[in-house]
């Protein structure tokens, strides 16, 4: 089963190198979140994904994982639905993400628990994939574009576009998270570039602090 | 009778065609409710916006304390949009000057002293301006009537209390009780919306002008503006005074300095409460929030899509779309121009300061669009925090 499951992985990881990113689908509903009929009914998927997301930004990679399913139990999948709702596409942005700041050792629901490198490589394969296809659907998103980019970053040998993706939302101060200075001084750790990494931190501590900026 | 003036001729037809179309392109509805009458029929097909789109009622809804609509604000949110009440109906704008519509489009002149500004500075050309002065006033003008004599007017003026209402700024207007009973509702309305009578005599054809003050609410049946029993040559008095009374230049005020960085740290929340979440997510929020997050995010009131998202922390160091269709930082210094230097999104805010002193800035749309000018303490706010770099 496992098997399989990387083989049907790993193919579109294949897609995710070779091809260009699709076109723009844009879909975008209305969340009400601004302002809404009272009574509001009570939304389960909306909850779920805002738990999804608070644990997410706890650091508890699982468990944000855990809600974003309970709210679209088939989110590892692409296309998943037949009309992507922006809730939707929230609740696999955690998903991603949770998978990318777990390295991988996590389980998404495709099968694959990070028990292995192998595993883990794929599961990071798989969120850079799910952001690829957010960034298409979400072109004016830098937020998305970064996770993107961070996403892209934790997959061997694509770390080049990573790191260009970055750079120039850095040099343009359009960065809008710590976490995306952070992925880029880790990038310029590896590329030798101890000013640049020194810059990134420092706009990483200027937004978030010392203790959110840890190379280590 | 206003030297030099003659009537305006009938509108073009293909320039009210082509004011009707921009009357949707610049989203007029968003605030404005066109009322067709038997001399405006064309005005029923202008349809009501949306209801995500529809700004003022919404916030009239929210101060009317309708239970079926909550607004995001634990305050309410009322208070931070007051400009937005009572925003005049467009009925019975064949009083009014064709070609002070147009000016009042491209200049967003502010003309009800207590009423606050919420007019947009468009980003509109004269011709589109005139085509929709076109569109809501097609007619032509009436022959200009013979009209009484102006110091006469003014007594006339004093003693029916037109003063407890309006203003007339650059001459004497008497003050005195309104010679009719009012309620103190009626009184509160007409306050509000009582225009500056100095605005008269470009604002108003003056054979609609005796029609008007006859009987406002012939003229436009919502009118705020009471019946006041006067007499046909009282009435041609009174149009003398509103008409040609001697009026003083407009004193400009000066743009206010800017207050210099705060010497404490301040972090996004402080902003955001006072700031963004208070103002500016009504126009700049994301795509997922009600109203396609407003004309600032994905254009509208003839604005093209900027993608600029202030309801977020992420959002606002996204960056808007430039006349280029690329991002770029709001907080990068402008280059050039007399706010060189400044970031962006500051230069913005300081511009409206400027708007209002009547020397707007060239090249920078001054913000809030159409409000009152943010207090200084709080552009210093923004300005501190984007000097301690953004700070979350």
């Amino acid at each position: 089963m496992k098997r399989m499951v990387l083989c049907w992985v790993t193919s579109f990881v294949a897609a995710l190198v070779l091809t260009a990113a699709p076109q723009d689908a844009h879909a975008c509903g209305k969340r009400r979140e601004f302002v809404h009929r009272s009574p509001p009914a009570a939304d389960p998927k909306l909850e779920n994904v805002r738990k999804a997301e608070a644990w997410l930004a706890e650091g508890n990679h699982q468990r944000a994982i855990k809600y974003a399913r309970r709210a679209f139990p088939n989110l590892e999948q692409l296309p998943a639905e037949p009309e992507v709702s922006p809730l939707f596409d929230r609740a696999q942005r955690v998903a991603a993400m949770a998978t990318v700041h777990a390295h991988g050792n996590v389980d998404v629901g495709n099968g694959l628990a990070g028990d292995s490198e192998q595993e883990r490589a794929v599961n990071r394969m798989w969120a850079a994939f799910v952001m690829q296809h957010q960034h298409a659907r979400h072109r004016d998103n830098v937020v998305v574009e970064v996770q993107y980019a961070q996403a892209v970053a934790h997959v061997d040998g694509l770390e080049g576009q990573a790191y260009a993706m970055l750079e120039r939302l850095a040099t343009e101060d359009l960065m809008p998270t710590a976490g995306g200075y952070l992925t880029l001084a880790r990038l310029q750790t590896h590329r030798g570039d101890a000013r640049g990494r020194d810059t990134s931190l420092a706009r990483c501590r200027e937004i978030a602090g010392t203790n959110a900026c840890d190379l280590a | 009778m206003p030297p030099g003036r003659s009537p305006e001729p009938a509108a073009e037809a293909n320039l009210v065609t082509a004011g009707r179309a921009l009357v949707d392109r610049y989203e007029c509805v968003r605030c404005h409710t066109f009322v067709a009458s038997a001399s405006a029929p064309a005005w029923a097909h202008v349809p009501a916006p949306h209801p995500e789109l529809d700004c003022v009622r919404c916030h009239d809804a929210i101060r009317a304390g309708d239970p079926l609509v909550v607004p995001l604000e634990p305050s309410g949110g009322a208070h931070e949009v007051q400009s937005f009440s009572d925003i005049p109906k467009i009925e019975g704008m064949h009083r009014l000057r064709r070609s002070f519509v147009t000016k009042l489009l491209l200049e967003s002149t502010a003309i009800r002293p207590n009423l606050g500004s919420s007019m947009p500075r468009f980003e509109i050309t004269s011709e589109d301006a005139a085509a929709i002065a076109a569109f809501v006033v097609p007619d032509a003008e009436p022959p200009l009537p013979a009209v009484g004599d102006a110091a006469r007017g003014r007594t006339i003026a004093g003693t029916h209390g037109c003063g407890s209402c309006h203003r007339m700024t650059g001459a004497l207007l008497p003050a005195s009780p309104p010679s009719i009973p009012l309620t103190p509702a009626e009184l509160s309305l007409g306050q509000r919306l009582a225009p500056d009578l100095r605005h008269v005599r470009d604002r108003m054809r003056p054979a609609h002008l005796l029609e008007w003050l006859r009987d406002p609410s012939a003229v436009k049946p919502s009118a705020a503006m009471p019946k006041i029993p006067l007499t046909e040559r009282e009435l041609e008095d009174l149009a003398a005074f509103l008409l040609t009374t001697p009026l003083d230049p407009i004193a400009t005020s000066p743009v206010p300095a800017r207050l210099p960085l705060r010497e404490r740290p301040v972090a996004y929340a402080e902003v955001n409460e006072r700031v963004f979440g208070k103002i500016c997510r009504h126009c700049h929020a994301a795509e997922d929030i009600i109203g396609g997050g407003g004309p600032g995010f994905a254009g509208g009131f003839g604005f093209r899509k900027r993608g600029l998202d202030l309801s977020t922390y992420d959002g606002a160091r996204s960056g808007s779309i430039g006349d280029d269709g690329k991002r770029q930082s709001v907080f990068k210094p402008l280059q050039s121009g007399p706010l060189a230097g400044t970031p962006k999104l500051v230069a913005h805010l300081i511009a409206r300061h400027a708007e209002v002193a009547g020397t707007p800035v060239p090249g920078v749309r001054g913000m809030p669009l159409g409000l009152p000018p943010l207090p200084l303490e709080e552009i210093q706010l923004v300005e501190t925090w984007i000097a301690n770099g953004r700070p979350e």
